[in-house]
């Protein structure tokens, strides 16, 4: 017996709604619903995450358990606990998967559950044999297994686990050892991005973006001092901005595109508003020219990717372009490179460009994106857009009402201004609902 | 699911884990077993009830012991953190074994540990090797603790270690020195550092006998170098022979007979110098310079003679460091 979701029982009604309607026909219809992976449509995920969220809290019971370290207990015999464990959990796990589509959650849940035994048994192992060693290696090990296991079932919970882990040994090693775990990045990317496209999963997509956000950040950070990590963070969070687009464009996986786009814009705005003060922009983009080759690949590389990956989504707005292609970029986003490349020439500029001026370039870009995001949601009658760049512009105003305006009559006109423009976006949006909703009951 | 892809994912996981059990019990089963002590009670020692953190004397390595790539020119550090580094040991009596040298290069022979380099400071390397924690049941970590010190003397811990030809190390278990060492600063009445009251504690459940020659001739004054400050300080009467031992020399210890040497600072035979300079009392040194002083018998050849060898502790235990103007680690 299948299990559709939730997606897929409302593609099924209104695919049945616009047959009936004679929009589209029957082999139309099939073919729609084939662009949809089947097994999309059964994965029991209230099984497979509260089986998940038990296994783990199981593996940590069990950790915790051994901790008392019962002297009674001889060694062999912890060593017989450990590994029984672990191949009972994997054991029954295969065996349930493989029997039928009916226990396969229970089956992926008790895989879960073997992994994590697995990452309890290195630390029970270590505390068998008292080892010390360089610690961060267990999770390296631990993750490595979880990705086996991500790819042999395949099992998204498993890459979910991978991907945490990785993440933790790349923070662990750069922060307490100082250490760049550059293969933390390949590895994620190369061994696991794919996963996340094969089973269409924007939960791994959004899990692999922040993990390997953070490991870029980690990493960059041990091997360039520090100093250029926010001009490499900016970039990628570009190049997942324009993912976004591109994604949406073309591809087979077009509903990853919000997730790029929430995530990467989430990202930049963030970094766009402490650009908008100036000594806070200051100390971010000044960056000490003093080369060695890894380190301007890696401070540049970021740059490179992203202003080809904005090419592409600019494209089609040349003159040879196809304009209808560009319908999917709002045209404020086209600012992004243009912010990516003041940052990163800022150190060769800052002479003649100081930091205010700086900074009220990126203001003026933050007001521009925070306008387009209002009029875009009030066109489109669309809630989120629409609170989005209002909370965008009450922020900015806020950040110059600090810095920028002494006077009280500056401060007064400035906050009239906002308030009159909330005021009318509130009325223009209310119209504009209304029209559309008129449109749709027609 | 590929099934077989599956099990062979599975099998990875429990690969690793066999991988890390066994090559350890095979060391425990074949490696040569050396004691490494622990060293003399640091304030900074974390006895968190479920295991014990462990800093051994051949955690810190004078850098007049380095060789080869960590023997860099004193501007620059010894070695980068996480540098690997080895240590080749002196195994003496009671399988106890001190550093002989520390090398960036693998040795060719000899019993050697290795490890990591965790800090390189001014006069030392401070090195880990992969044995710092010793997991014991909850609670007994405190147990551990209290017999370490007995009525302000350390017993030292000496640990059981598995050592294999590539260097590897594995903890086997632990036992106590037989002897203990307290170490007291006597004072003026203006407070001031007269000397160093030296208190040997008959740890073990049996009679042991020290030798105790005039002078307190038995210890040596040393250097303590393992905050990495300035080094070079030697005690003026490092190479002077000491005189022959005599059965009046040596005293019998019951189980839990403590026995006192009263040291005085003042006195020249225990000045120390460095590059020449005339020689000086350590009180009259900077408060951060910090020494031991060392206690070592005569060797088993010259006390051969004595009626009570067979019971002399022979080996060499270290006080508590301290400074001259009366600080006690």
């Amino acid at each position: 017996m299948t299990h559709p979701g939730k997606n897929a029982r409302w593609l099924d009604g209104e695919l049945e709604r616009w047959v009936g309607g004679g929009i589209i026909d029957h082999v139309q219809a099939e073919a729609i619903r084939g662009l949809y992976p089947q097994e999309q449509r059964v994965r029991p995920w209230a099984l497979i995450v509260f089986s998940g969220i038990g296994a783990v809290i199981i593996g940590l019971g069990v950790i915790l358990l051994f901790a008392y370290n019962w002297q009674s207990m001889p060694k062999s015999a912890k060593l017989a606990v450990v590994f029984g464990a672990l191949v009972a959990a994997h054991g029954a796990g295969i065996c349930l998967y493989a029997r039928s589509e009916r226990f396969r959650g229970l089956g992926e849940a008790l895989g879960v559950l073997g992994t994590m035994f697995f990452g309890a048994g290195i630390w029970l192992v270590a505390q068998i044999y008292h080892i010390e060693e360089h610690f961060p290696n267990a999770f390296l090990f631990w993750g490595l297994g979880a990705l086996a296991m991500a790819w042999a079932v395949p099992s998204l919970a498993q890459a979910v686990i991978a991907a945490v882990l990785l993440t933790i040994w790349a923070g662990v090693e750069s922060v307490e050892f100082g250490r760049a775990t550059h293969a933390a990045l390949p590895i994620i990317v190369v061994l696991l991005g794919p996963l996340a496209y094969m089973k269409r999963s924007r939960v791994l997509l959004a899990i692999l973006m922040l993990a390997f956000g953070f490991c870029t950040g980690f990493v960059a950070g041990a091997y360039t001092r520090g100093d250029v990590v926010f001009d490499i963070l900016l970039s990628l969070a570009a190049i997942y901005v324009s993912l976004g687009v591109l994604a949406g464009r073309y591809g087979k996986f077009s509903q990853s595109a919000p997730i790029f786009g929430l995530f990467g814009f989430g990202a930049y705005v963030v970094m766009l508003y402490l650009l908008t003060f100036p000594d806070v922009a200051e100390q971010l983009m000044r960056v000490e020219l003093t080369w060695g080759l890894g380190r301007v690949l890696y401070w540049l590389v970021p740059l490179f990717a992203a202003l080809a990956a904005w090419v592409v989504v600019a494209w089609p707005l040349a003159p040879w372009g196809r304009k209808e292609r560009a319908k999917d970029c709002p045209y404020d986003l086209l600012l992004i490179p243009m912010v990516l490349i003041l940052c990163y020439s800022y150190p060769l500029i800052h002479r003649d460009f100081d930091s205010w001026a700086a900074a009220a370039s990126f203001s003026l870009v933050f007001l521009a994106h925070a306008g387009a995001m209002m009029a875009r949601g009030c066109r489109a009658g669309q809630l989120g857009p629409t609170i989005a760049g209002s909370l965008l512009l009450v922020a900015l105003s806020v950040a110059r009402y600090i810095d920028m305006f002494e006077s009280l009559i500056a401060r007064g006109v400035v906050f009239i201004i906002v308030g009159t423009v909330l005021f009318c976006e509130g009325i223009f949006y209310v119209r504009s609902r209304k029209k559309q909703v008129g449109r749709e009951s027609a | 699911m590929r099934t077989w892809v599956t099990i062979a994912a599975a099998a990875f996981q429990v690969l690793v884990l066999a991988y890390m059990g066994l090559e350890r019990e095979y060391l425990v089963r074949t490696g040569r077993t050396v004691y490494l002590r622990t060293a003399p009670i640091d304030p900074r020692d974390l006895f968190r009830g479920d295991f014990v953190r462990l800093e051994y004397e051949a955690s810190t390595v004078a850098s007049r012991l380095l060789r080869d790539g960590l023997r860099e020119d004193k501007e620059e550090r010894r070695g980068r953190k996480g540098t690997r580094v080895y240590a080749a040991l002196n195994v003496g009596e009671n399988n106890l074994a001190d550093v002989h040298y520390a090398t960036d290069k693998r040795p060719e022979e000899g019993v050697f540990i290795r490890g990591r380099i965790r800090r390189p400071v001014r006069a030392a390397v401070r090195i880990r090797y992969g044995i710092e924690a010793y997991f014991v049941e909850q609670g007994k970590g405190v147990e551990l603790e209290r017999r370490r010190s007995r009525e302000g003397i350390q017993v030292p811990l000496e640990m059981e270690v598995a050592v294999g030809r590539n260097g590897l190390a594995v903890l086997k278990g632990h036992r106590w020195s037989r002897l203990g060492i307290g170490t007291e600063i006597e004072r003026d009445a203006e407070q001031r550092t007269l000397g160093v009251k030296l208190r040997l504690l008959n740890a073990s459940d049996k009679p042991l006998a020290i030798v105790d020659l005039p002078g307190g001739r038995t210890f040596s004054l040393e250097q303590d170098v393992s905050w990495g400050w300035e080094s070079g300080w030697r005690w003026v009467n490092g190479d002077a022979a000491h005189k022959e031992v005599e059965d009046s020399d040596v005293r019998v210890l019951e189980p839990g007979e403590i026995h006192t040497v009263h040291i005085r600072l003042s006195d020249p035979v225990w000045f120390v110098s460095k590059d020449n300079q005339p020689a000086r009392p350590i009180t009259g040194l900077q408060s951060h310079l910090r020494f031991r002083f060392v206690y070592r018998p005569p060797s088993k050849e010259e006390c051969a003679h004595l009626e009570k060898a067979d019971l002399i502790w022979h080996g060499y235990l270290p006080s508590r460091a301290f400074t001259g103007r009366g600080w006690v680690d």
